[in-house]
């Protein structure tokens, strides 16, 4: 009770009242966690890209060195010379080779048939024959073994004649897969 | 109270606010420096690989330079008609061939699949045995210069001196480069 019986209903001066409750200030806190939990990203981030900048230009300066070590003049000289190879190889695979065929075709004549005249067109792709035989079997035989090789691809027989000295004279047409008779590839 | 949480809210949007305008940013310079980073790495090591290459090449060619230089001959950058012409001379000396005549000509026009290439033809006459005629297309065949025999006749030799002789005639094609080569 105050003195002099008076009832004092409202303070004189007025308080304020501060109760501090536990945990009040954590929304504060988590948002500043937060916030610095931006920053550090941040800062992280941009030390990274400034290392990968780093490696990036020296990348670029190990590249700049490696082409002044470059020596064009023999990089010119080696594309000519790849050049060279490509044009000799192309002509190299399709070099003529007549001495195996002849070598063949003789193997295969009959010991009986002599050759007169042997004309060979690459081109045509055919060999002309004329020669003498001293039997119609042996030209027949001649015939039958030349197709027995794989490249000659046809025979003509133009003519044969008789001869007086009782021989006979042929003319034959021989056509060849000049792929298969001629060109040299290893 | 109300004032704390105020301030926290502000400060998360705030953080929230900073994602956009600093952290997405720097992931795309990131990225787009990562994958610069890729392409020049590939590219520098394909470089250091094509050089290493070149490098080997360099001693490959000082060490078969002789090599090399007979490519010049099997396809000369010219006709090189005095080369066909002692070849051709050699080749019937060693063979035991009488060479008769010997022309030459320019193909005008193709005369060769390898285009970049010009074809020459030889004509040649020659007479001896058949085994020694054989051994001179053999050698036809193996010079080193591309000798490429399109026509031939083999046919006997008429003449009394030669018995059992044949008479030997061909159209022999060569090559040259057309142009000089350049890279």
């Amino acid at each position: 009770m105050p003195e002099g019986g008076l009832i004092q209903l409202l303070p004189e001066t007025r308080r304020k009242l501060e109760i501090k409750l536990p945990g009040e200030n954590r929304p504060v806190y988590l948002a500043m966690g937060f916030l610095v939990l931006v920053f550090l990203v941040f800062g992280g981030l941009k030390i990274y890209s400034s290392s990968l900048k780093d490696n990036l230009t020296s990348l670029d300066q190990e590249a700049t060195a490696l082409e002044t070590k470059r020596d064009r003049a023999f990089e010119s000289e080696l594309l000519v010379l790849n050049k060279r190879f490509a044009l000799s190889s192309g002509l190299i695979n399709e070099h003529i080779v007549w001495s195996g065929a002849l070598s063949k075709l003789q193997n295969l004549m009959p010991k009986q048939s002599q050759m007169d005249t042997f004309f060979a067109d690459t081109q045509a792709g055919k060999i002309e024959l004329k020669g003498k035989a001293i039997s119609y079997t042996v030209i027949a035989q001649q015939i039958a073994s030349f197709l027995t090789d794989e490249s000659v691809v046809d025979i003509d027989l133009n003519k044969i004649n008789s001869l007086s000295s009782g021989m006979l004279e042929y003319d034959m047409k021989i056509v060849f897969d000049k792929n298969k008779f001629l060109v040299f590839k290893k | 109270m109300n004032y704390k949480k105020l301030i926290g809210s502000g400060l998360i949007a705030l953080g929230i606010i900073f994602l956009p305008v600093l952290i997405i940013p720097e992931f795309s310079t990131i990225s787009a420096v990562k994958s610069a980073i890729q392409q020049k790495k590939a590219a520098f090591d394909k470089k250091k690989i094509l050089m290493d290459k070149i490098d080997s090449l360099r001693k490959q060619t000082k060490e078969r330079r002789g090599d090399l230089e007979k490519l010049a001959t099997i396809l000369p950058e010219s006709r090189e008609t005095q080369e066909i012409v002692v070849n051709i001379e050699e080749m019937s000396k060693e063979t035991g061939v009488e060479l008769k005549t010997l022309k030459t000509a320019l193909i005008q026009q193709g005369g060769t699949s390898v285009s970049g290439t010009r074809a020459m033809q030889v004509e040649i006459s020659s007479s001896g045995q058949y085994r020694s005629l054989l051994d001179f297309i053999k050698s036809i065949e193996k010079n080193l210069r591309i000798l490429d025999v399109q026509e031939f006749t083999l046919s006997s030799d008429s003449s009394a001196a030669s018995a059992g002789g044949l008479v030997f005639s061909a159209k022999i094609l060569t090559y040259f480069i057309e142009k000089p080569l350049t890279p």
